[in-house]
């Protein structure tokens, strides 16, 4: 596979170089299209943090009647949310910032759970069918996985830098799956754009120009933006 | 470093000669060394098989595409410098290809570990760094092979922008799971 940039650019050699750019070129085969009607700028970030989510929601068939968690609420979890809830499952919100109940309801979200809460983890034992785990910082994997119900699976989508500790009675109490998922194939990344076409689904940025892209860095590593950035690219012209 | 380079160019008799070197001075020399050998090793297969040599040099000409066209970046030059404009050269699109104005591009964490070289030992970062895989543009141009665009059409790419399409992962649709 050939990455959109710091690939191995097998038609000019060197590396490829990603879309922070005025132009790119690309065999047809892995472009994909933006359907009519959708924002543009709130449907660029669809094809990573969208497709990283819809994804493993779509390989598990989440949908009506089940119970789905969503870890952490950032540029990935807000899209886990809008798609489980377009699914038409039961979504919780399990993150440790109780502020952001108010942001999760109005994305979707049923429920939110608060972690750090061992009173309302402890309540919600056992619960959920599916958990999409999308926290990039170390956190307890195995706490979460208390929440899934028998057969239930938790998929890992974000890289934190330490390995997690599982215990292993955490999975073989309740036949409990632990896995993981990559973004999605191409073809599954059509499905997903047009599925958001017809359901109006979009990503919730905040526009920035391209001589903004280092102040942008740091507010990421402080989580402070709702939900992604993307850079107005007319700024590099 | 530029005899061999030299060597190579003239060896596989390519209109890549100006390019390569035009190149050969800001690409890394690690990527540049890995090409150097593949490209003799092919010249050396043809050689002492003594067959199919059309063929063969028509693949490296292929593998060695020599016309571009600038464009306006931002790149990171270390992992500490940040990022700033810098200009790279694209392909000019080849009868497959699709050549688009970028509207907008999303900023995803990976953006941020790949140009801190934080991901080293899984992915190396190669500089200068262009980052952004959450691309949504304007078709501009299309290559006379290509079916499913055309100019003005709205489209995007995301993570990957090839793969080999021949492993069971690439035949099933999951070209992410590409095992080369």
């Amino acid at each position: 596979m050939t990455l959109t940039y710091n690939g191995e650019d097998k038609i000019l050699g060197g590396v490829t170089y990603g879309g922070y750019s005025d132009s790119i070129v690309v065999d047809e085969e892995y472009v994909l299209r933006v359907p009519d009607g959708l924002d543009p700028a709130g449907a660029a970030p669809l094809v990573c943090a969208g497709i990283t989510t819809y994804s493993p929601l779509r390989h598990w068939n989440v949908g009506e009647g089940q119970r789905v968690a969503i870890a952490g609420l950032g540029g990935l979890g807000h899209m886990g949310i809008k798609f489980a809830k377009a699914f038409g499952a039961h979504v919780a919100l399990l993150t440790t910032s109780p502020h952001k109940a108010g942001d999760a309801a109005r994305l979707g979200a049923d429920e939110v759970i608060v972690s750090t809460d061992k009173a309302a983890m402890q309540e919600h034992a056992g619960s959920f069918d599916f958990i999409l785990d999308t926290i990039s910082a170390d956190h307890d994997v195995d706490a979460y996985l208390q929440l899934l119900t028998l057969d239930g699976t938790m998929t890992l989508v974000g890289a934190p830098s330490k390995p997690s500790a599982v215990a292993s009675f955490s999975l073989i109490m309740k036949r409990r799956r632990l896995a993981g998922s990559a973004i999605g194939g191409i073809r599954e990344t059509q499905e997903m754009l047009d599925f958001c076409g017809e359901k109006a689904i979009t990503a919730d940025i905040e526009l920035i120009r391209i001589q903004q892209v280092n102040d942008a860095y740091k507010r990421l590593l402080k989580s402070d933006v709702k939900y992604r950035f993307v850079i107005d690219m007319a700024s590099v012209r | 470093m530029h005899h061999r380079a030299g060597i190579f160019a003239q060896s596989s008799r390519t209109r890549a000669t100006l390019t390569w070197h035009w190149r050969i001075r800001r690409v890394d020399w690690r990527v540049v060394l890995v090409n150097i050998k593949t490209a003799s090793s092919t010249l050396r297969r043809k050689d002492e098989g003594g067959r199919m040599a059309g063929t063969e040099l028509r693949e490296t000409k292929e593998s060695f595409h020599s016309v571009t066209f600038p464009a306006k970046a931002f790149a990171a030059r270390s992992a500490t410098s940040g990022l700033g404009p810098f200009t790279i050269q694209r392909r000019t699109p080849r009868a497959q290809d699709v050549q688009i104005d970028v509207l907008y591009c999303g900023i995803c964490h990976s953006d941020l570990h790949q140009v801190r070289d934080e991901w080293n030992t899984f992915v190396p970062t190669v500089y200068p760094c262009v980052p952004g895989h959450e691309i949504v543009g304007r078709v501009v141009k299309v290559g006379s092979a290509v079916h499913k665009f055309k100019e003005g059409d709205i489209a995007a790419v995301g993570c990957m922008v090839d793969s080999c399409r021949k492993c069971p992962s690439c035949l099933a649709g999951e070209e992410q799971y590409c095992e080369e």
